[in-house]
């Protein structure tokens, strides 16, 4: 009776033990994306919008590759939040390690574990890249399952049969198709002995016909479409170096299969021992993997984007002040974000700039990153049809975002456009996530007061231009130039010109509008605009640049004195006096005019 | 308990019928309004040959059922529990057919739960007794701004749902295709141009696409607007500076203008072209050429030359027409047929009915681009009285783009009255006298297909046969050389011809 305790016991503990490498794997990943690398999620989340319908599921599948496509596209939506969209990841690359493990076992009868542990790190590693998407390992996964699939059932029709479905396999997952039939030539090369000729020459027959035939006469598209797609190829170097690595590894397989490796005999372990070494290792690269790959710019960044697109301007303002950043779409952010708090010309200078105005508005570029974001500077200074515009062309160019038909539902609630408002928040409905902001943005449809009492539809429709006039796409500031032509009362607009009048040390235009805060309701200037207005003073032999009612602060008075004071101390050596300057006034416009 | 035995009962009831259920119903009330049909098919006049016209039922209720009723024949009864009617085809080619020329009745019965049926007013429509064409070819394309993805040109056999995809991009660079053109169903003629690194014009041929390079060094600006004389020996094309420009407030969102335009005209066999030497064409703005029925008219959209400051809304085109000489040395001053300046608007898309009785066109506050001007309208003027005036087809919203069937008695058109951005075709029977009827959208297999409908129906043109091609065909001629078109001063003195140069 004891024995046979034993012996289960003994069982389930070598259970338990043959899964923990697998546990490891899965755990490592999977905190890793949910706590470290969400950045990771947020981004592929938001680059593309999965509608769950039956019209979208058959306009996507029936494109060669669709199903990868469409799946990839269900599955990524969960990214939304970041302990699902771990688990898919972690799960997916995790089952492509149990696969290959398992196909390695029916081919050769070893319990080989270096090759699909292998190929899981390297797969953990592409995924740490925020450019490689879900769709390619998932391409790969239904590979490798088909082809462990065509070995277990190989007695049927010795192999004829994964020749007959190759059509339908090619159908659901594209260009990924060339993962398996390498992996069948390798196959029948290693483990057939007659009638391999017929087999592979049917297989390059078949495919040839494929191509032909659905290149002329079902899908009609272009060679590299119908032999790649929907393979994305990594940008980065590393990243496509590297999934170039793995597609060959586990094309390897059958001969890695028949290959004996000397050097894995050389240890001789127990069974448990080399479990737990196996899991111990998995453990320090999955660890060593996670710090090498972790970006710490990528993932300010995008906390940047995620507190903008949830619109939380006091703490990307505070984000940005604890984390200083010098990429400029964070600049882009947080300059809207000062702008929304009416905080533009007292922080600007807390923040780095650039004398071309690239961190107050981006210039119009056929190039998605920029088509994305660009249009939040129009929807900021009221320029409700020109952020429309942006969003448009980028749905246009790429495809829906989540934000993108956001801005699209605003930019027409605004505009009182509420029959398209109406169709896109049809859409959005039919997501997984977005269903309860398309139920908030619903109640607007139709009620004009229900938009006029809301915080951010409300400003943006008391503030949208209104003196229509055409866009100047490649000049941004002229479009604030006319705005405020047309709408003096405009401050998001007008804080905007000043802005750029300040970057360009345009003393002239700072001191004629300097007057213009007073008639936008202002009790006081913004700080910048004091510091311009005391040096434009200096400038001109003490004879103020402003003659209206409001004055300069007794503070910002003070401060100018102490920075003159500094810089006498230094001879009046603007080199000499550089350091001293930045350290205590390296965030005044005097600064910047000084030396930049 | 009662709840469940009465709806497993309905279940049964529902199961046991058919799509079609002919069953009258005898017990409703009868209530005093219309049915809300979504589209719209009431008070409609449609063709015999038109596929199914099916639609939902914007009324609330758990069943629902439809019984058409004509003079001729067994008529057409259909259940429904989610209130979409979907028309069996061959019953309802049948109908159709039977009853050319009558009326028809839509009675629609909706029942809420275990309350009675009701009965709504009666839906009143025609079947026309003339048919249409049975092709109807269309761009469709993000009704957005300046850039593109994918766009196509398809064909959509009118009687069924059966659509083809005859042109897209993809196959050709992501080219932008566009200005397809038949010859009014007078002979197989048809072009289109593609734009881009691939680019050119395409006619079709009996042997697939010719791809024809039509731009010469003589020519200050590209071919754009095409239309085919009669006799299928000639295209005459306009050629436009054009602008695209975006207003910053306001409905509007777009306004394309041309700075320069003129007319040329191409010989299609000898590949010629040449430049319809119109008198005054140095201080106007010529565009949107068409032809009369026997050739011998050309009529085009005339404009005075904008200088370098000019206001855009100020810009007014107005109808002119001129005796056409082969040559394409017109000398005759261009007569003008319909002055929309002095009204305060402007003509474009000119379009003359197969008989030679009827032209119709686009009429817009300023411009030659009305698509995106929601106060465009169809016109109507009448060539033997030249009266002109406003078709009662038209809604508040942007009604432009027509093509005339070739019989004459058709119309379809760009509508954008149901969301004021995404174009539709809408289509409409013009009785002899020119009075249109209510329009109709274009039926389709799901009658939500229009609901969650993102792109536009660009260009719609009905036409007599079906392009026997497809994007490979078209691939092939888009990567061939092109013929390169010649210049002359004229068609008959063929040793004018200044430049041959070919590919």
């Amino acid at each position: 009776m004891t024995s046979k305790v034993k012996t289960v016991n003994k069982i389930t503990s070598d259970r338990l033990l043959s899964w923990l490498p697998y546990i490891v794997l899965f755990s490592g990943m999977y905190i890793w994306f949910t706590y470290v690398a969400g950045y990771i999620l947020f981004f592929q989340e938001k680059s593309a919008l999965f509608i769950l319908s039956f019209d979208y599921l058959s306009e996507t599948i029936t494109k060669p590759g669709g199903f990868v496509v469409w799946l990839s596209g269900l599955l990524t939506s969960f990214y939304y939040y970041p302990a699902s969209g771990a688990i898919v990841i972690s799960l997916t690359i995790t089952i492509i390690s149990f696969i290959l493990s398992h196909t390695l076992f029916t081919l050769s009868g070893k319990n080989e574990k270096i090759l699909p542990f292998v190929t899981a790190l390297l797969l953990f590693l592409l995924h740490t890249d925020y450019s490689y998407f879900l769709m390619n390992s998932l391409g790969i996964l239904l590979q490798i399952l088909f082809f462990y699939f065509v070995i277990r059932t190989i007695h049927l029709m010795k192999g004829w049969l994964a020749i007959i479905f190759l059509p339908v396999l090619y159908f659901l997952t594209g260009g990924f198709v060339w993962v398996f039939i390498f992996l069948l030539i390798l196959y029948f090369l290693l483990f057939f002995k007659e009638r391999i000729v017929p087999r592979i020459s049917s297989i390059f027959v078949l495919m040839s016909l494929i191509f032909g035939v659905s290149g002329s006469f079902i899908f009609f598209e272009n060679a590299s479409k119908l032999l790649f797609s929907p393979v994305i190829f990594p940008v980065e170097k590393l990243s496509a170096l590297l999934f170039t690595t793995t597609s060959i590894l586990i094309i390897l397989l059958p001969l890695i299969a028949v290959v004996r490796f000397p050097v894995l005999n050389f240890f001789r372990l127990t069974y448990s021992s080399e479990k737990i070494l196996r899991s111990a290792l998995l453990l320090c690269a999955v660890l060593l993997i996670s710090i090498y790959s972790f970006d710490r710019k990528d993932h300010n960044y995008f906390h940047v984007e995620k507190l903008f697109y949830e619109r939380k301007f006091g703490d990307i303002i505070r984000y940005n002040t604890e984390h200083p950043s010098t990429n400029s779409l964070t600049l882009f952010y947080n300059n809207i974000a000062l702008s929304e708090t009416d905080q533009l010309n007292d922080k600007l200078f807390s923040f780095i700039q650039t004398s071309d105005g690239k961190t107050l508005f981006l210039k119009w570029e056929m190039v998605t990153e920029i088509l994305k974001r660009g249009g939040y500077f129009y929807y900021t200074t009221g320029m409700i049809n020109e952020a429309h515009r942006w969003a448009y062309e980028n749905i246009v160019m790429s495809g829906m975002t989540p934000e993108g038909i956001k801005m699209l539902i605003k930019t027409e609630v605004i505009n009182c456009h509420y029959r398209m408002a109406e169709k896109y928040i049809r859409i959005l409905k039919k997501t997984l996530f977005y269903k309860n902001e398309a139920r908030r943005l619903e109640k607007f449809l139709y009620n004009d007061e229900a938009v006029e009492s809301d915080a951010e539809l409300g400003s943006g429709r008391k503030t949208r231009v209104k003196s229509d006039f055409f866009t100047i796409t490649d000049d941004p500031i002229v479009n604030v130039e006319r705005v405020i032509q047309g709408d003096s009362l405009n401050r998001s607009a007008f804080g905007y010109f000043m802005a750029f009048s300040l970057l360009k040390k345009d003393y002239k235009s700072l001191s004629r509008n300097a007057v213009q805060y007073e008639r936008l309701g202002y009790k006081a200037f913004p700080v910048h605009i004091e510091e311009a207005l005391l040096a434009i003073e200096t400038m001109n032999n003490s004879e103020s640049a402003y003659k209206g009612c409001l004055k300069i602060s007794k503070a910002t008075q003070d401060r100018w004195i102490g920075f003159l004071t500094i810089f006498q101390q230094y001879g009046n050596n603007p080199r000499a006096a550089e350091p001293a300057l930045r350290k205590s006034y390296g965030n005044t416009f005097w600064y910047w005019a000084f030396y930049k | 308990m009662k709840k469940s035995i009465s709806c497993i009962l309905q279940v049964f009831i529902l199961l046991s019928s058919t799509g079609c259920n002919d069953t009258a119903i005898d017990n409703f009330n009868s209530a005093e309004t219309s049915p809300h049909l979504s589209p719209d098919y009431s008070g409609v006049t449609i063709p015999y040959n038109i596929s199914p016209i099916n639609f939902r039922i914007d009324e609330k209720g758990s069943l629902y059922k439809v019984i058409m009723t004509a003079d001729e024949g067994p008529g057409i009864s259909i259940k429904s529990e989610d209130g979409r009617i979907v028309i069996p085809r061959g019953k309802w080619e049948d109908f159709t057919s039977k009853n050319k020329g009558r009326n028809f009745i839509i009675d629609v019965f909706v029942k809420s739960g275990n309350k009675k049926w009701i009965k709504y007013k009666p839906v009143q429509n025609t079947i026309a007794a003339e048919p249409i064409d049975p092709y109807l070819y269309y761009r469709l394309l993000y009704p957005g701004y300046e850039s593109w993805s994918e766009l196509s040109i398809n064909m959509r056999k009118i009687q069924g749902f059966k659509t083809k995809t005859i042109i897209k991009n993809s196959i050709a660079e992501e080219n932008c295709v566009n200005c397809h053109s038949f010859n009014n169903g007078r002979t197989g003629d048809f072009l289109f141009h593609m734009r881009g690194s691939v680019g050119g014009t395409f006619f079709y041929t009996d042997k697939g696409f010719r791809k024809t390079n039509l731009k010469t060094k003589e020519m200050k600006n590209g071919a754009v607007y095409p239309r085919w004389h009669p006799s299928g020996k000639y295209v005459v094309f306009s050629t436009n500076k054009i602008i695209q420009q975006f207003h910053s407030a306001g409905n509007k969102k777009v306004d394309v203008a041309d700075l320069e335009s003129s007319l040329v005209l191409y010989d299609v066999e000898k590949s010629i072209i040449t430049d319809i030497n119109l008198p005054g064409k140095v201080n106007s703005m010529d565009t949107y050429p068409e032809w009369s029925p026997d050739g011998r008219h050309l009529y085009f959209c005339r404009a005075p030359q904008i200088k370098e400051e000019y206001d855009y809304a100020a810009i007014r085109y107005n109808l002119y027409r001129v005796e056409f000489n082969p040559s394409g040395s017109m000398t005759e001053e261009p007569k003008l047929v319909f002055n929309a300046d002095t009204i305060g608007k402007s003509v474009s898309f000119p379009r003359i009915s197969p008989d030679g009785r009827f032209l119709v066109f686009t009429i817009a506050d300023y411009g030659c681009f009305p698509i995106w001007h929601k106060e465009a309208d169809l016109w109507l003027l009448d060539l033997t009285s030249m009266k002109a005036g406003r078709m009662d087809l038209n809604s508040d919203f942007t009604d432009s783009y027509h093509s005339l069937s070739s019989n004459g008695r058709w119309i379809v058109f760009s509508c954008k009255k149901d969301d004021d951005l995404v174009a539709k075709p809408y289509i409409s029977y013009i009785d002899s006298s020119g009075k249109s009827t209510k329009p109709f959208i274009l039926p389709q297999k799901d009658p939500d297909f229009y609901n969650g409908l993102l792109k536009s129906f660009n260009l719609p043109e009905f036409a007599t046969f079906e392009i026997k091609s497809n994007p490979h065909i078209i691939r092939k001629a888009v990567f061939s050389g092109a013929i390169q078109a010649e210049w002359a001063n004229s068609f008959l003195t063929g040793n004018d011809k200044q430049s041959k140069n070919s590919e």
